[in-house]
């Protein structure tokens, strides 16, 4: 278990100093975690089960003031940490891979994708930006979780944390997705959640990498860009495979919508469209995909392993672009509901 | 606006969507473009529907340039 630690002399003034000296927090300043503060954070999850398993690599398990903590240092407020909770419930499920995730040389970080009705409440964007800066509720959730997984978890860059490069995404990388634009039903309720039910989804996820399509005005032509993009000999999805997630910008969306398109049969498509063509892997590439146990179909590569490993949803604001967000490959998309107070 | 002040009539067309950006902008340039709105998006249409917005647009022509000509 996680200790309650008294550091006697810290003001709000020391305290960011203090905390980088202990190797607590992200570089940036944090909110100092004083009992207060910790307290009124908890307040906010009065009645709900706070129980946490050991998050790896260290295997410590969460105390309620350590899980707070770390949402308060994020700087969540208090109603920001249901939704901190279902993240890391979500996390913490065995086919997330933590372990694997936390100590890969990949830039993955836990992407957090919330629905329904408490976006609206936190004011999680969905539109314009939302990948971005700006928004105080997904920079804080989304860097809550990566907190707690580094302090906790033990999941320090350069000693347990072994990113090649890392990624921006590993400060924070949440949004909501834009379900008042979406022609397509929301993603959590795709997902079996009952509609106006507030969910998050976590996956380890790369940052996402733009569609640029202002000059197609067909579903057919906005496909071929979408799938030429997600067709990269570069990917884990091509190799170690996993789920990846398409965030259709509104307009894509509903131009795709116009021709016909549904979600899943937009998954069907993309699965026999995005492809690597085996010339463009190298020699030594193709010998090691092998050995992971993975051939080409006939001339091309897939993206991961079906078209159920394609996650779809909306988000964003005016404009013509998308998103391609690959994974690690050894994850999973888990799927949590927010928790509601009694 | 280098147009306007040579005096050629020079609207600027942006969607609705657009709008807001369009004065702010305008308003740090210190510059007050005339504008056509039409409804957003432009991108992304098919032929009907480009149509459409190539008649708001038609139709918000005329009164900018009776406007310019000073006999609105």
């Amino acid at each position: 278990m996680t200790e309650v630690i008294d550091l006697p002399g810290v003001t709000e003034e020391n305290w960011h100093e203090v905390a980088w000296e202990r190797g607590w927090g992200d570089g940036l300043p944090t909110v100092p975690p004083t009992p207060e503060r910790v307290a009124a954070a908890l307040a906010a999850l009065d009645g709900i089960d706070l129980e946490l398993g050991p998050v790896p690599p260290s295997g410590l398990v969460p105390t309620r003031e350590s899980f707070a903590a770390n949402a308060v240092m994020a700087g969540c407020r208090p109603a920001d940490l249901p939704v901190v909770l279902a993240a890391v419930r979500a996390l913490l499920a065995p086919e997330y891979n933590l372990h694997g995730v936390l100590a890969t040389t990949h830039p993955c970080a836990p992407l957090v994708i919330v629905n329904g009705p408490v976006r609206t409440s936190l004011g999680v964007n969905s539109g314009t930006n939302c990948f971005g800066q700006g928004t105080r509720a997904n920079a804080v959730i989304g860097r809550a979780v990566q907190l707690l997984t580094t302090h906790v978890g033990g999941a320090r860059p350069g000693s347990m944390d072994r990113s090649t490069q890392g990624g921006p995404a590993k400060y924070t990388w949440c949004f909501g997705e834009n379900e008042e634009e979406s022609p397509f039903e929301p993603f959590s309720v795709r997902r079996g959640f009952a509609p106006g039910e507030s969910t998050v989804t976590v996956a380890a996820c790369e940052g996402p990498h733009n569609i640029n399509d202002h000059g197609s005005t067909t579903g057919e032509g906005l496909l071929m860009t979408i799938a030429g993009t997600m067709a990269q000999t570069g990917s884990n999805n091509l190799y170690v495979k996993g789920p990846h997630f398409l965030v259709l910008g509104p307009e894509h969306a509903a131009t795709l919508h116009r021709d016909g398109w549904t979600a899943e049969a937009l998954r069907e498509r993309l699965w026999e469209q995005a492809r690597v063509p085996v010339a463009k892997v190298s020699e030594e590439n193709q010998r090691q995909f092998e050995d992971w146990g993975v051939k080409p179909d006939g001339e091309f590569y897939p993206v991961s392993t079906g078209p159920d490993m394609l996650h779809i949803l909306v988000a964003g604001g005016a404009g013509k672009h998308s998103a391609w967000i690959p994974s690690f490959g050894a994850t999973a998309a888990v799927t949590r509901p927010v928790p509601v107070r009694p | 606006m280098e147009l306007e002040k040579r005096g050629v009539v020079a609207p600027l067309l942006v969607t609705s969507t657009f709008l807001p950006l369009v004065e702010a902008q305008a308003k740090a340039r210190r510059v007050s473009p005339r504008v056509v709105v039409v409804p957003h998006p432009v991108g992304g249409l098919n032929e009907q529907e480009l149509a459409e917005r190539i008649e708001v647009a038609a139709g918000a022509l005329l009164p900018l340039a009776d406007e310019a000509r000073g006999s609105a």
